[in-house]
């Protein structure tokens, strides 16, 4: 081949790579400021001094600035336009791809059942003609039952094929159904709230109450548009399972790394417990490197993309097709520094107030004396009273199957206000029953992916309201909603630092009485901000404690020791601070066998590898009694460890 | 539906379904810049 050839060829191949490449969602946000960069330099070059030299976009005089925002308008509308169709081309294409899939599934689970009762006459009139056969046998004629035996057989086996696929087969495809839905639910989170992050300077851009995004329709009253479910809710919980992968496959290089610097002989032990650890984390890792480094990157990316979604989802109402007032919320870029200015503080306490006002409404939450506890006498409350509150019968025990609805309930219950709500999460008692639920709701693998959602609400709310409540307290907004311990810590330093300059200042023998006075104040309230930061990264601590435990004991355990270097008693303060035992502690749990805690550790793809196909599911009834022994067997034993496991967790 | 049918039906509806997923799982995970670092990487390693 000619090397022209083989240069032409390899362009191209570059070109394709490229364009391949650059499809996508991503490639439709990630244009955006660019775009909006090229507008705004041809806009200004249309904008020329006296010299007629254009002038730079930071020497405009305010009439100019005006003129350059109405010259970019019509553009700035038009990218916007084009950004929203092609989110819409792409994610419709899939919701068309997932609509026909389920059509096909509604159809097999309306028509199997019919299929079903139509095989079990025929078996019954098969059953009947080879009664009547042997009748005639047994006096004495002579009658050819082989054929009706085989046609016995037949649609035998055929009842039973099409029981297991609709008893397992469409329930399996029906959850990945519900897997790629909420994906693509996820692709048009990244959609909108990237348009809010790119066009978040053009304040006539209202992306919140574009009908198409938002998709009410005041007239029609209903849903049309992109969105089925609170812009940011599909992708947050996108990003929790991806932070999951992403955290294991992390822990699993770090346990890689140290046992190649154990000695085999004298760190024996310990070469068998990273072994065990890398055997179960290995499951649950992206093995691939490139594909580490690409979900890395993208979740970094989400979780920015995240600063412009609302915090609380409201899912029930957008479900029920209701009006939901999002809040008003701030779109500018978050923080690094503490430089709150009067103007931003005066913004973040109208988001509060709109928040506020909006989670009044969503949650019809009494604000009043009338709730059914009084919520400044929490303390008081024990844990059979807190079921009782929530509508259970006195001595209800927490197990698989109510500890959801338990949640759920304490989550949703119109009697109970927010203000107790917020006050539950953080009595010890009642955070107690909390945590119970918490563990056994998120053992169950049935209600796995339901009891996610679930969980997400509660740290939702253990960290929206509380935190937002001592963030307004400290004049930050909620660009720190997704502070960690080290942001905290880093704040709370900046405070301090700028409490010994202004102690050095007071040492000054220039200083004049008022100035002394001035400083000291300053510094007072500076100390009374850093004891509010210390309060929010309890907040902090509380919701990471609350999600830790609802998801895996053992990561609880490293999560506390190594996060925030804790010891063995500080894993319960609950359990320590009361003594109060009644039946609704974990004595009565069920064990949880070894299979149950392995499909909770799995993350949600794996999980559903993990299920047996409706194929795979057919039984002999002699292998269905083995499994069922050896399942007895296991129980006995994981009953002894749990309790054990249980004592471990009181000490 | 016979055996062999209702087999054929599954067959077909989990291949559907998990080519669906895999576009959307490209949609939702992709970087196009890394994604394209990538792919020229292993373009270049080719040749």
């Amino acid at each position: 081949m000619a090397d022209s050839n083989i240069r032409s060829d390899r362009t191209s191949e570059v070109n394709r790579i490229q364009n391949e490449s650059e499809k996508g969602i991503n490639k439709t946000i990630d244009g955006i400021p660019n775009e909006l960069a090229e507008l705004k330099k041809s806009a200004l070059e249309n904008i020329k001094g006296e010299d007629g030299q254009p002038i730079p976009e930071g020497e405009l005089t305010d009439e100019q600035k005006k003129q350059l925002e109405e010259a970019m308008k019509p553009q700035v509308e038009k990218l916007y336009d084009d950004k929203k169709n092609e989110i819409k081309e792409i994610t419709d294409k899939r919701v068309e791809s997932l609509k026909s899939f389920e059509e096909k599934l509604n159809r097999d689970e309306e028509q199997i059942p019919k299929d079903i009762e139509k095989l079990e006459k025929e078996i019954e009139d098969i059953k009947a003609q080879i009664q009547a056969a042997q009748e005639k046998i047994a006096n004495g004629e002579e009658v050819d039952i082989s054929d009706l035996e085989k046609q016995l057989a037949d649609k035998n086996q055929e009842l039973a094929a099409n029981k297991e696929y609709l008893e397992k087969g469409i329930p399996g495809l029906r959850n990945k159904f519900k897997s790629a839905f909420a994906k693509n639910q996820a692709v048009i989170d990244q959609g909108v709230l990237g348009l809010k992050k790119g066009f978040s300077e053009y304040s006539y851009i209202d992306v919140d109450n574009d009908k198409f995004i938002k998709g009410y329709d005041d007239e029609k009253g209903h849903h049309e548009g992109l969105l089925k479910r609170q812009v940011g809710e599909a992708l947050r919980e996108q990003v929790e399972i991806d932070e999951e992968k992403l955290e294991n496959t992390e822990k699993y290089n770090e346990l890689e790394e140290e046992l190649k610097g154990l000695d085999p002989v004298k760190d024996k032990d310990r070469i068998e417990e990273i072994k065990a650890q890398m055997a179960d984390l290995d499951k649950k890792r992206i093995k691939n490197p490139k594909a580490y480094e690409t979900l890395k990157a993208n979740t970094k990316k989400n979780k920015e993309l995240l600063k412009y979604a609302p915090e609380a989802p409201n899912k029930e109402n957008i479900e029920n097709g209701d009006k939901v007032e999002q809040k008003e919320q701030t779109t500018e870029a978050p923080k690094q520094n503490m430089n709150i200015t009067p103007e931003m503080a005066a913004q973040i306490a109208k988001a509060m107030a709109a928040q506020k006002a909006t989670q009044g409404q969503s949650t019809q939450a009494v604000e009043t004396e009338d709730v059914p506890v009084a919520g400044d006498e929490l303390e008081d409350v024990e844990p059979k009273d807190f079921l009782s509150m929530l509508g259970y019968e006195e001595g209800t025990e927490i197990n698989f199957t109510n500890s959801k609805d338990i949640l759920e309930n304490f989550m949703n219950n119109p009697d109970i206000s927010d203000r107790v709500r917020m006050k539950m999460i953080n009595d010890p008692n009642c955070k107690d029953v909390i945590l119970n639920c918490l563990r056994t709701a998120g053992k169950n693998k049935k209600i796995g992916k339901e009891f996610n959602v679930t969980r997400r609400k509660i740290l939702d709310f253990a960290k929206g309201p509380l935190m937002a409540e001592t963030l307004k307290d400290i004049g930050a907004g909620e660009e720190y909603y997704d502070m960690g311990r080290k942001e905290f810590d880093n704040l709370d330093l900046t405070y301090r630092e700028e409490i010994n300059n202004l102690e050095l200042q007071l040492k000054k023998a220039s200083i004049t009485p008022e100035e002394k006075q001035s400083i000291e104040n300053t510094i007072n309230e500076y100390e009374a901000i850093r004891t509010k930061i210390n309060n929010a990264r309890e907040f902090q601590r509380n919701a990471d404690y609350i999600k830790t435990f609802g998801t895996r004991i053992q990561d609880a355990k490293d999560f506390v020791f190594k996060k925030f270097g804790l010891n063995k008693k500080a894993l319960n303060p609950a359990r320590e601070e009361t003594t109060v035992k009644t039946s609704v502690d974990n004595k009565d749990t069920k064990p949880v066998d070894d299979k149950q805690k392995e499909d909770v550790q799995k993350t949600e793809p794996e999980r559903e590898e993990a299920q047996p196909s409706w194929k795979n599911a057919v039984k002999s009834e002699e292998e269905k009694d083995k499994a069922a022994a050896q399942r007895m067997e296991n129980e006995k034993e994981d009953k002894a460890k749990n309790e054990i496991e249980k004592d471990d967790m009181q000490i | 539906m016979t055996v062999e049918e209702i087999q054929s039906r599954f067959d077909e509806l989990d291949k559907q379904i998990v080519q669906i997923d895999n576009e959307i799982e490209k949609d939702l995970h992709s970087d196009p810049h890394l994604d394209f670092i990538n792919s020229l990487k292993q373009y270049v390693n080719k040749y």
